[in-house]
């Protein structure tokens, strides 16, 4: 088709992992070992940037496999997969930090990548020195910066600051302003993480309307997050990846669909992983023995966490959404039900109980959310981290099972009625 | 603009088409130079002093244990003060020394660049050397000033030091593209910085007279960059001797190398420097 402005043809990355260490066996081995390592360590060094043919295949993973698609002039495309399906290599491919192992891409256009917010921030410069950094790094011209600064000034909200070292700024600051110069660039192609996953709910909200505004002006947007109802209203059509691989082109409600119903559907009821640096564990728990990441309609549950933080963290805030389908069905946040304040130091591990006595889940299946603030600003929120089933109980005491017409939530009430004659 | 992504074939020369590239950035060099420069002596008590510090505080080391303990002096052009004689040299070796370090440390630092975002990469060793030359400006300046105080009138060779002045930049850019881009990838090279340049100014004409040098090795030591310029210096501020164009030519040709070769190597190199750092 001509009118494609983005045209992605066989594309296919591969990275090394890490090869297994030797382990000596003896003294005399290890101390070998210490005049050896130099040759050995510098053929790893080396091999991180050449593949040779004889590889052994183990060491090697391929991070995107034979993807192709095409993105149409004034299309947003929303890109959809689990962590490490590929999406993060796919944009550093596009935004040409790394280059592709096999195939070829053919992008017709001036390309902007907001893979982070505020590239290049300097501490010591203030925000208007910033500004200009931050914005020829992303591509413009100093010109341009000019024409638009009061703009960005103003969408960032901190004009009292602008002449202001960005280290005195708050972190919700920093993001307001980087986001600011991103967001009025003119590319005629805009790549966008997850960024928008930071900041506080207020400007996340009119950072999609920034672009909406984009989409609308008829320019390219390729979008990378895991928020899907946002995926939804935001792209028409979406590509789904799994594994490097491309498994799914259509309509981002398709895609959606397929994405949820071919998902895994593993339940689990503990995860440990680190994120940004925290050291995390998410563990899901009933009060009766058995357990395996599904529990029964109407049984209490408990949702452990236990963080350990790589800074301080200043009045750390803490949650968990449940989700069905796209549908966020209820968050349970510190922000709303515990009120003390928590300030955290470097190295500290706090944990939280959640006791949650409300499981009226209709039987299905739920992803859990978990989110971590500072304040009212996210540090991060991870989406689907964790799926547990429930499964329908005698939920009303009728001696039948309630139908799936009741509804996501199940509810009792008190009923008062009376037969007026 | 079209732009295609593919894997490059290895060994690439250098292309109109990159240098019309980089002719497209040139904001985003001239701001990368501002923010090294404005960041330096952000928080400092004494603020560009410090570009003046070192050098001074050299030279009079170097005096005293050099010119006066080991007696160097003696062997230099009694005319001239040891202390003058030092800090002429210092003064382009300074720039040498701290640009080079620099630059080469500037792939490491300049990670978050390389992983977020997409420009040539050669700017950020590019913009170690020239940001470095506000230094080199303000020592030049100082010196002028030793002149005066010591009522050495300059003589009118001091209209080659422009010339001088390029192969001085020509050289450390060179050995910078080298060791950035050998130092994202080898860690070593790090370990290598934090004595290399302490040795390689002993073993330039700083701190003695290049008159030190035997003359059957003249012409081969002069390939060293660094020396045509440190002697160019000299004679084109006192005016005591000839130019040293016999100097000052193998320097301009093993720089000019330096550049090419470098910025072949980093053109081959900048693709995977995401991958590898």
């Amino acid at each position: 088709m001509s009118s494609s402005i983005i045209k992605v043809k066989e594309v296919s990355k591969k990275y090394r992992i890490g090869a297994k260490q030797k382990v000596n066996k003896s003294l005399s081995d290890a101390f070998i070992d210490i005049f050896a390592s130099p040759f050995r360590r510098f053929s790893k060094l080396k091999s991180l940037s050449s593949f040779s043919t004889d590889e052994n295949e183990e060491n090697i993973i391929w991070a995107l496999k034979n993807v192709s698609f095409e993105v149409n002039k004034g299309e947003v495309l929303g890109i959809l997969g689990k962590n490490g399906a590929g999406k993060s290599t796919l944009l550093k491919i596009l935004s040409r930090i790394t280059e592709p192992t096999q195939g070829k891409i053919e992008i017709e256009g001036r390309v902007s990548s907001l893979l982070e917010v505020g590239t290049g921030f300097h501490p010591e410069l203030t925000g208007r020195e910033n500004v200009f950094l931050n914005g020829t790094i992303l591509g413009m011209k100093r010109k341009e910066i000019e024409k638009k600064f009061d703009e960005i000034v103003a969408f960032s909200e901190v004009e009292k600051f602008i002449d202001t070292p960005i280290k005195r700024y708050s972190s919700g600051m920093k993001v307001r302003l980087g986001f600011a110069v991103a967001a009025n660039m003119e590319p005629e192609i805009l790549i966008v993480d997850e960024v928008l996953a930071v900041g506080d709910a207020d400007f996340q909200k009119r950072c999609l309307g920034k672009m909406q505004d984009v989409a609308n002006e008829g320019r390219t947007v390729l979008f990378v997050s895991h928020n899907l109802p946002l995926m939804k209203g935001l792209c028409p059509r979406s590509i789904l990846l799994r594994n490097g691989n491309i498994v799914f082109d259509g309509t981002t409600e398709d895609t959606i669909n397929y994405y949820l119903n071919t998902s895994e559907t593993k339940t689990s009821n503990y995860i440990k992983f680190n994120e940004q640096g925290f050291d995390l564990e998410l563990a899901v728990e009933n009060y009766s023995s058995e357990n395996k990441g599904v529990y029964r309609l109407g049984e209490d549950m408990l949702f452990r966490i236990k963080l350990k933080s790589p800074r301080n963290v200043r009045n750390l805030g803490c949650g968990i959404g449940i989700h069905h389908r796209e549908q966020c069905i209820t968050k349970l946040y510190t922000y709303y039900q515990y009120d003390k304040i928590i300030n955290l130091k470097e190295g500290e591990t706090i944990t939280f109980d959640i006791h949650w006595q409300n499981n009226f889940l209709r039987s299905g299946l739920y992803q859990l959310e978990l989110d971590v603030f500072s304040g009212t600003e996210s540090i991060f929120k991870l989406f689907d981290i964790l799926k547990f089933e429930v499964i329908n109980t005698d939920f009303y005491g009728t001696g039948q099972l309630p139908s799936p017409e009741m509804g996501i939530y199940l509810s009792k009430a008190n009923w008062n009625i009376d037969i007026i004659s | 603009m079209r732009v295609e992504i593919y894997k490059r074939k290895n060994w690439q020369i250098i292309t109109i088409a990159d240098i019309k590239e980089l002719l497209n950035y040139k904001d985003l060099l001239y701001m990368l130079v501002k923010r090294d420069i404005s960041v330096i002596y952000k928080q400092t008590v004494l603020g560009i002093f410090w570009a003046l510090i070192k050098p001074v505080t050299q030279m009079v080391t170097f005096t005293l244990i050099f010119g006066k303990f080991a007696g160097i002096e003696k062997d230099v052009n009694a005319e001239i003060p040891y202390a003058v004689f030092t800090f002429i040299a210092l003064v382009p070796w300074t720039y040498f020394s701290s640009s080079v370090t620099n630059a080469t440390s500037s792939l490491i630092s300049g990670e978050v660049f390389i992983t977020k975002v997409y420009f040539p990469r050669v700017l950020i060793p590019l913009t170690s050397v020239i940001s470095k030359l506000f230094d080199f400006v303000i020592a030049f300046m100082l010196m002028l000033l030793l002149l005066i105080i010591f009522g050495i009138k300059p003589s009118y060779h001091i209209i080659f030091i422009p010339a001088l002045i390029l192969i001085m930049i020509t050289a450390s850019f060179g050995i910078g593209l080298w060791l950035s881009a050998l130092a994202i990838q080898y860690r070593d090279i790090n370990q290598l910085m934090v004595f290399l340049t302490q040795i390689l100014m002993f073993f330039a004409p700083v701190i003695w007279p290049i008159a030190y040098i035997p003359e059957k090795y003249l012409f081969l030591y002069s390939f060293y960059p660094m020396v045509g310029v440190i002697e160019g210096f000299r004679a084109s501020i006192l005016g005591l001797d000839a130019m040293p164009w016999n100097l000052i030519w193998p320097g301009a040709v093993s720089s000019f190398l330096l550049l090419v070769t470098g910025l072949i190597y980093f053109r081959n190199k900048e693709n995977i420097f995401a991958d590898v750092v």
